[in-house]
């Protein structure tokens, strides 16, 4: 084989991968939801639209600057006529006086907001300590600016789950900064930034699989409503680091 | 053709050995490993304009650049991987080159400068593998950068140097970025340009030692070396680009969580081609960290020099030749094994696993 036959092969090669590249790079999941969304839109007109493109959401009043593209396929959160669509484009009722242009999303209900992809933006793809927050656990992120009395009348699931820590001794072995100081256990500060609530929760009913020698008794799976209330009161602590205040 | 005279003529030598030019010779490694290296300046200056090296920020920049990015998660993994390329191709072009060598032994000077590219390669793949500010990179970074402390003096200098501090934090990554894209790459085109000189000097060379001895029986036939070359050199960067870009859309280069100082992930290792050393660390951390490397470095370097690896003494002839190659490969077996051994056979606390249970 000659050189520049070597050469002539490897070109045409290169230009096939490039584009076959480009072609698949141009498939994104986000657009079948939008495509869903302006169908049902024009569903009566008959007349589609252009798709809107990335939607985002620039949250700056909290903290280190959220990206939210949420919205880019969950279309319909504000609009009143997709109450009762299947998620993606489902209605999102408003809570009281939270905006979603203020807000966002992910500082409520965690995930990557940046990423547009499902397994990616719900937080599963990098192994995300805060992915997406069952709506069991919600609660936990109303006290990221919500705290004191104030925190316990807006989220009564973590006041129950810091009863609860409190009336089963946890404080024994656990520290908590302003509320418990034991020194056996980890501590759990800022334990809400570090684990996901999945992960609490197989360690609270289990133990040992989190880790091996751990004297801890487990937690009686049974006991649904009970666990519900720590993982959420243990999602919500975050420490200093995360405590916002909301500045309009 | 009229002769042309530019400086990519200048760079390449006029005429060499006619067996050179055929691609079994050489198996085009070291101009594999420049063409990633052309692949990695292209890619990177475009993913220079959207990633910010400020730790606050960092790991949000990568993640907009796998998101919303035109073809950002292409780039990103094309530019991952042919780094990770450039080291084993620089590798297997050292061995290449150390296990073919002919009577006269190794180009001296220039093997050294090849081991030194080498060495610059690994720093490059270094230095970027912080910079996603993910879980694997702070930990991977700190792993690979406690191991200079076991070199006395100088070790945990430079490591102070490196890292701005004694541990992983924002200035390390301000000092690993401004070294992955100006000092490294600026050093490595300028130690390639030389490589590539400094192998026309002794092309020269050789040839004015073969005419002025022409009764010399072993004389090989000469041939223009271009154009030869140059389709050489174009098909390495075409194959190269065209594997790359068909890898980069289906694989993504790895990324993980954010990175989390207070989080240390069980077990924590460091990227791949350090791996071996971290392995050697577990079982002695003075002949891991210290005695094993600095000896294989200085080795490597040195080669040429070592007797009977260059000029033969008549004694010593063929045998001497393959005890040299026999001790090389086993080198780089023991090198590859503890890799892989530490890649997949540890888990945590660095104990013994099995990948496929």
């Amino acid at each position: 084989m000659t050189a520049r036959t070597a050469a002539i092969i490897c070109a045409v090669l290169c230009c096939l991968s490039l584009g076959w590249t480009m072609v698949q790079q141009r498939r994104v999941e986000w657009e079948t939801y939008q495509r869903q969304y302006v169908d049902a839109l024009s569903s009566g007109s008959g007349q589609t639209k252009g798709l809107p493109g990335v939607l985002e959401t620039r949250v700056d009043s909290f903290g280190v600057r959220r990206v939210d593209r949420c919205t880019t396929c969950h279309l319909g959160v504000s609009n009143p006529d997709f109450v009762g669509q299947p998620p993606p484009l489902s209605f999102h009722p408003r809570i009281g006086r939270h905006d979603f242009g203020t807000f966002g999303c992910t500082l409520c209900h965690q995930g990557e907001g940046r990423l547009l992809t499902q397994e990616g933006a719900h937080g599963f793809e990098p192994a995300s300590p805060q992915p997406l927050l069952d709506l069991r656990y919600i609660e936990a992120s109303c006290t990221r600016c919500h705290r004191g009395d104030e925190g316990d009348r807006v989220a009564p699931k973590v006041a129950s789950g810091r009863a609860l820590f409190m009336m089963s001794d946890c404080f024994g072995c656990h520290q908590i900064a302003g509320l418990a100081d034991g020194a056996v256990g980890p501590d759990l500060t800022e334990v809400g930034l570090h684990r996901s609530a999945e992960a609490l929760r197989m360690a609270l009913a289990d133990p040992t699989s989190d880790v091996v020698h751990s004297p801890m008794p487990p937690w009686d799976p049974a006991r649904s409503d009970e666990l519900d209330a720590l993982v959420t009161f243990l999602e919500s602590l975050r420490g200093a680091r995360e405590a916002y205040v909301y500045q309009p | 053709m009229a002769k042309r005279d530019n400086w990519l003529v200048r760079l390449h030598p006029g005429e060499v050995p006619a067996r050179y030019l055929h691609w079994s010779y050489s198996l085009a490694l070291g101009w594999l490993a420049a063409a990633l290296f052309v692949i990695c300046c292209a890619t990177g200056v475009l993913l220079a304009m959207h990633y910010r090296a400020d730790a606050t920020v960092a790991y949000g920049s990568i993640l907009d650049i796998v998101s919303v990015v035109e073809y950002g998660r292409v780039l990103r993994s094309v530019h991952r991987f042919s780094g990770e390329a450039m080291i084993v191709c620089a590798v297997l072009h050292l061995a290449w080159v150390f296990l073919r060598r002919n009577r006269t032994g190794l180009p001296k000077w220039n093997w050294v400068v090849g081991a030194g590219l080498a060495v610059l390669i690994l720093l490059t793949n270094f230095t970027g593998y912080l910079l996603p500010w993910d879980q694997t990179s702070y930990w991977g970074v700190t792993i690979g950068a406690s191991m200079l402390d076991y070199t006395p003096w100088v070790g945990p200098l430079a490591k102070q140097a490196l890292l701005g501090g004694s541990a992983v934090a924002d200035e390390s990554l301000v000092r690993f970025y401004a070294l992955h894209v100006v000092v490294l790459p600026a050093a490595l085109a300028l130690l390639i340009v030389y490589h590539l000189y400094r192998f026309k000097r002794d092309m020269i060379n050789r040839r004015d030692a073969q005419n002025a001895d022409v009764a010399h029986p072993g004389r090989p036939t000469m041939a223009a070396a271009l154009p030869t070359l140059y389709y050489w050199e174009l098909a390495s960067l075409l194959a190269a680009l065209a594997v790359l870009t068909l890898l980069g859309s289906y694989v993504d280069a790895p990324l993980a969580g954010p990175a989390d100082a207070r989080q240390p992930p069980n077990p924590a290792k460091a990227p791949w081609y350090f791996l071996w050393i971290q392995e050697l660390v577990s079982y002695s951390a003075v002949i891991g960290a210290l005695v094993v490397p600095w000896l294989l470095l200085a080795g490597a370097t040195l080669l040429p020099w070592l007797p009977g690896v260059g000029r033969p003494t008549r004694p010593a002839g063929p045998r001497a030749r393959w005890c040299w190659n026999a001790a090389f490969l086993a080198v780089w077996a023991g090198v590859v094994a503890l890799t892989i051994v530490a890649a997949c056979f540890r888990g945590q606390n660095w104990s013994w696993i099995v990948p496929w249970r």
